[in-house]
Formats: structure tokens, sequence, C-alpha cells
């Protein structure tokens, strides 16, 4: 039987079988956390990269992650903070004005594209034209379903923003979707 | 409430992006094979080798504290060593300095009042120099100052043997055995 959030982290903070309760929630949000990762940093290498260090920042971290908010919108939170410090750090060593052209651009994409049909490899050129928040809220309301107040949770930002943000990607994807 | 919710932000999306709605919201994109079922042992090996917490936060007191202490040991052991060998240097300097003006000076005092030298010298001075001069060394020297002429001495010892012998003295030497023993 798969444990609650609530039950993963009573069970790491306990210490008892926390090694355990931490696989399983390693298991339960791997796969959600790489693709949230994957769009923002594109090449599968650095999303491990990135991801594995999610992880080592939330085994460090859970002993004072306090529950008043959701262990999903802090593991989305670190997620996007560590790619979005991920991407300025390449931009950096590669002289890239930080809110300049987006990463992927050197990252190479088409192992990103592997599988994908036509319309859909369509959507993800796309998406790629959005700045890396910018498609990272995309992703999350588009694709995770989440809500507005769940998203502002994880990028910091207000909700008012967010749906402004959200709108002004849709309004770029549907001009490239017509475009193309 | 909440699918009342969904359902103006679908109509909201259907208006602004026809294409988009119309698309199915399916994660098509791939990751490399079996990469999820070994993420969880590739974390724990992350784990494991990562630094201990707290570690770099204390890493630059640590580099710092050594630095300080390997400069108490060896920047004033450099310090004093180079001023061991000034101080060694220039003491070695002036001994050849003075030593060398000293023999200066005695040379052109020797020198330059070579023919007065013993004029002047006092009586227990004489006295105490043919103690260690034998007479005829000392008055050839002052005769040709500082070069001893070794014809000249021995010339002068020569001369100034005794040949006035008694008859019985040659008469006691030649019937010795004494002159049996001269090889020639």
């Amino acid at each position: 039987m798969q444990l609650s959030d609530y039950e993963i982290v009573a069970q790491v903070k306990s210490g008892k079988d926390a090694n355990k309760a931490f696989r399983e929630l390693i298991a339960k949000y791997q796969e959600r956390l790489y693709w949230h990762i994957r769009r923002m940093v594109v090449n599968h290498d650095d999303t491990d990269d990135v991801l594995q260090n999610v992880f080592v920042k939330v085994w460090k971290g859970l002993a004072n992650f306090r529950e008043d908010s959701n262990l999903y919108t802090w593991l989305y939170r670190i997620a996007t903070n560590e790619s979005i410090t991920f991407i300025n750090k390449k931009k950096k060593e590669n002289n890239i004005p930080i809110d300049d052209e987006p990463y992927h651009l050197q990252a190479g994409e088409a192992d990103y594209l592997m599988g994908c049909d036509e319309i859909q490899e369509k959507l993800e050129r796309a998406l790629l034209t959005l700045p890396e928040k910018q498609r990272a809220v995309f992703h999350m309301k588009y694709y995770e379903d989440m809500k507005y107040t769940q998203i502002s949770e994880v990028v910091g930002t207000s909700v008012g923003a967010l749906k402004a943000s959200y709108h002004i990607a849709v309004k770029k994807i549907e001009n490239y979707l017509i475009e193309n | 409430m909440n699918k009342k919710k969904e359902n103006i932000e679908e109509k909201e999306l259907l208006k602004m992006a026809p294409t988009l709605f119309s698309l199915e919201r399916i994660n098509n994109l791939k990751a490399p094979e079996g990469y999820f079922s070994n993420l969880a042992d590739s974390v724990k090996n992350r784990i494991e080798n990562e630094t201990p917490i707290g570690y770099f936060d204390s890493l630059a007191d640590k580099v710092m504290d050594k630095i300080e202490k390997e400069e108490t040991k060896v920047i004033p052991i450099q310090k004093r060593n180079i001023t061991r060998i000034i101080s060694v240097a220039a003491s070695i300097a002036a001994i050849f300095i003075i030593g060398f003006l000293f023999n200066e000076n005695n040379r052109k005092e020797v020198v330059a009042s070579n023919g007065d030298y013993l004029e002047n010298l006092t009586s227990s001075e004489l006295d105490e120099a043919m103690d260690y001069n034998e007479m005829d060394e000392l008055i050839c020297y002052v005769d040709f100052g500082e070069e001893f002429n070794e014809e000249l001495y021995i010339e002068n010892s020569i001369n100034d043997i005794d040949l006035d012998f008694i008859p019985d003295e040659i008469d006691e030497y030649l019937s010795s055995d004494y002159y049996l023993d001269i090889e020639f």
C-alpha cells in the first residue's frame, strides 16, 4: 500500500524506516518532477543531474519541512528553483545573457523531440520558444492541471500575474501552431 | 464549484487557442528506458557521496586557520634565515675588509719605516727581537731590507769562523776518530 505524503514525511522525520519512506517518495514523484525539469532544461543528462540534486536537497531539508505547505508544491518549488539556477549557470558559462534566448538552443533538442508525432513535435517546438519560467508555468497548468494557487506557491508569484503569464503563453503557442 | 471553475478555464482556452484546445494533452516525450527504475539508487549514491552538511560553511574558516598556522610557522623562519644569512655575510665581509686594511697598513708601515725600524726600537724591544732572530739574519735583514740574501749570509758565516787554532788542538782533532766518520 502506498504511503500518503503525510506518512512519508512523518517516517523520514522519525528516522524509523526513513530510507524506505524516502525511496517511496522518489518513486511517487520522480516522473512528474522529471518532466517538470526536462521541460525547462530539455537535455536528459542535465535533467538527471538537476533531478538528483533536487532529491538530495529534499532529503536534507525534509527534517525541517514545515507541514503548513503541501509536500507536492514544496517538491515542485525546489525543482523549479534548481532548474532555473542550473539554466542561469549554464547561460553564464556560455556567455548568454540570462534574460536572452532559451538555454535549450545550446543544449540541443533532437533527443528531446524523438518519439513525438508531427503535431506533438509542433507543440513541443512552440513550447521551446517560451522563456523557461513561462514554459514551467504552462507545463504545470496545461499538462499537470495544477491550480493557480498551487502554481503560485511553487513559483512565488501572485495568482493574477500567473494567469496573465499563462494566457500570454497560450497565445504564443496558438500563433506558432497556426503559422507553422 | 471546482468543476465549474475548470469549465470556465476550458472555455477560456477554447476561446483563446482553439488549435491548442483541440490537441490531446498527452506527454509524448520519452525518457531513456529503465531510467526511473534506477533513479532511487543513483540518488542514494549521491547522498552517500555528498560532502557532510555544513562542510563548505566551515571550509573557508578551516583554510584560513591553516594558512595562519603555516604563516606563523614558516614566514618568520624564512625571515630569520634571511637575516642570519645577511648578518653572516656582513660579518665575513667586515672581517675581510678589516683584515685587508690591517695588512695594508702594516705593509705600508714596514715598507715606509724599514730603515728606521731598528733605530726606533727601544732596548727591551731589541732584546725581545734578539730572542726570535739570529743576529746574522737580523744584520742581513737590516742591510738588505726585506730580501734575505742567503749567499751573503753563508759568506759572512765562513768569514766569521775563527781559524786561529792552537797546534795542540789540531793534533788532538786529527788523533781522534771523529774525522773517520766523515764521508767524502
